[in-house]
């Protein structure tokens, strides 16, 4: 996962967030902390059959079909989908010593992972563990981001996201190899796992808006209420006919 | 000991040069509308009345220069060309695109460049660069270091674009897979043909293309193929210049 690493750093600093507790006493109020959000993403219309993507080079390597499936459900609930809070800002911290690393390897001739989510000021690290040559070529809208070849046993290029947006990953050589980040200026972000599950952090009271973006069903939106203390769950629930267009 | 392939971060000092006064930019959009504009466009979209007819369908079209990518740079892959970058390419042009405007005063070139430069709002906000830098000078191109070169062309699969006789049929190209930012098709350079090449024919420029890429288009930055300190830059240098001397008679 690509967010494991500032899933680690988020750890730590609860660690010492609780440490500090611990050695002072102090009293650390749920409105400064914030509120976690967790729920599910949640889909039970007809699942579209999986993409047959033709490969036209490196057949020996990478097959001469990628089969993909971009909509993974388990039990109704959506994997791979990018839930934030919208119009909520924090400091982002441009300090290069606690820059999160989100690792994007190309292997077996598919971008692992395929969908990311980062913060501006986040590093993106670039890898390929395939013995043929892959050039990663990320975008964001029409303006190229970053565009490298890593050879077989290639050193790994690393990437800071100056700005905000979904950036679009993408092989020139091999067309059928296509990923996403999804770049926050906040933190108030999380990506679903396999089980459809997501939970954001530190969500500071108040009415907000909460987003959810899947790379077929579209974007929804929905109004959340953050109270003062206390947890938030919510499930939030793509209409059937999302995959019918 | 200095380092052959050498990647430095610099603030921008680079700037140092370049008068950004009203009075500066004022002579500078003089010359753009007198110079500029008809390839150019107005707004810098790169929808100039010549544009409108010249290459339509296919790429490239004058650079839009509200989106931040450039091609022909010094710095890493994803950062601003340096304002040299700039200089070098309105000084020489872009041959069978852009013509040189070496009949403008230095003054009048860098007063040009500053207005550009409004353009994007990334000159702005974004003020590192990390440039790539040959400190080395070039190799002899002995037939040994030709050789070599070749083998490094395959291996690090050039070929599936510029193809295996280096005239820009690889097999990436000839399926219809290659396209610029613009969502255009793109020819890859036909390598046995120097007096086209866009970002410069010595020894250094080839080689600046290849460690920096050409960004907006698909022409990868190699720089994590070469190692520094690393003397093969040259080997492929000079693979790719013998490709146009065999041509000739
Ligand atoms: C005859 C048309 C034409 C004229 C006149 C023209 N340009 Fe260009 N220019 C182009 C084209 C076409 C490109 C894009 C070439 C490419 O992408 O390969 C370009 C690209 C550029 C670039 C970007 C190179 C890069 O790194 O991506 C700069 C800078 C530039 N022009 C500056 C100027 C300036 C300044 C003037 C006026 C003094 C000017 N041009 C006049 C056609 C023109
Ligand atoms: C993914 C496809 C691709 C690969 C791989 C590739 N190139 Fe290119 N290259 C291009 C395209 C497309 C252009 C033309 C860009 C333009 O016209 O703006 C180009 C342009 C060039 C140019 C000419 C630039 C100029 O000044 O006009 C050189 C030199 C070059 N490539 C060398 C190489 C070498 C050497 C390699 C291997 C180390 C390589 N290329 C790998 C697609 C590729």
């Amino acid at each position: 996962m690509p967010d494991s690493t500032m899933r680690i750093t988020v750890d730590i600093q609860l660690a010492i967030l609780a440490l500090v507790i611990v050695l002072t006493g102090y009293d650390v109020s749920a409105q400064s902390i914030g509120a976690p959000i967790t729920g599910r993403v949640i889909f039970q219309g007809p699942i579209p059959p999986p993409n047959e993507l033709k490969v036209n080079i490196d057949q020996g390597f990478c097959g001469t079909t990628i089969t993909h499936q971009p909509l993974q459900t388990q039990q109704g609930s959506v994997r791979d989908a990018v839930v934030s809070i919208e119009g909520l800002t924090a400091e982002v911290t441009t300090d290069t010593t606690s820059q999160a690393v989100h690792i994007l390897t190309n292997r077996q001739c598919v971008f692992r992972s395929r969908i990311g989510i980062a913060q501006v000021g986040d590093q993106i690290e670039i890898r390929n563990d395939d013995p043929l040559m892959h050039n990663t070529h990320i975008r964001l809208g029409e303006t190229t981001m970053v565009n490298v070849v890593i050879v077989k046993n290639g050193r790994p290029i690393r990437k800071t996201i100056q700005t905000p947006g979904m950036l679009e990953v993408k092989c020139d050589k091999h067309k059928f190899m296509q990923g996403y980040v999804l770049a926050f200026a906040h933190p108030y972000v999380s990506v679903t796992d396999t089980t459809g599950h997501f939970e954001i952090s530190h969500v500071p009271a108040g009415l907000h808006t909460l987003r959810v973006w899947h790379e077929t069903l579209g974007v929804l939106e929905t109004d959340i209420e953050v109270p003062t203390t206390g947890d938030v769950t919510i499930d939030i629930k793509y209409p059937h006919s999302s995959t019918s267009q | 000991m200095s380092l052959y392939l050498a990647i430095t971060c610099i603030a921008t000092s680079q700037a140092a040069k370049l008068d950004r006064s009203p009075e500066a930019l004022e002579k500078g959009a003089t010359i753009y509308h007198r110079a500029c504009i008809f390839c150019h466009g107005i707004a810098g979209k790169g929808d100039g009345p010549a544009a409108f007819f010249a290459s339509s369908y296919s790429a490239p079209r004058p650079k839009d220069f509200t989106r931040k990518d450039y091609k022909f740079r010094s710095t890493i892959s994803g950062e601003l060309p340096t304002d040299q970058d700039l200089f070098r390419t309105i000084t020489n042009g872009i041959p069978g695109y852009m013509p040189p405007f070496e009949g403008l005063t230095e003054t009048e070139r860098w007063n040009v460049i500053a207005y550009i430069k409004t353009f994007s709002p990334a000159f702005q906000t974004e003020h590192v660069n990390t440039l790539i830098t040959l400190e080395m000078p070039p190799r002899p191109a002995t037939s040994d270091s030709i050789a070599r070169g070749r083998m490094m062309y395959l291996e690090l699969e050039c070929h599936v674009c510029h193809g295996l006789d280096a005239t820009g049929h690889g097999p990436v190209h000839t399926q219809g897979d290659l396209k610029d930012n613009t969502g255009l098709p793109i020819q890859p350079t036909n390598l046995t043909n120097l007096p086209s090449f866009k970002n410069g024919a010595s020894p250094q420029d080839i080689a600046r293309t290849i460690l920096t890429g050409l960004d907006g288009a698909p022409m990868p930055s190699y720089a994590s193929a070469f190692s520094s300190p690393d003397t093969s830059i040259w080997h492929m240098v000079n693979y790719v210049l013998s490709l146009s001397t065999a041509t000739q008679p």
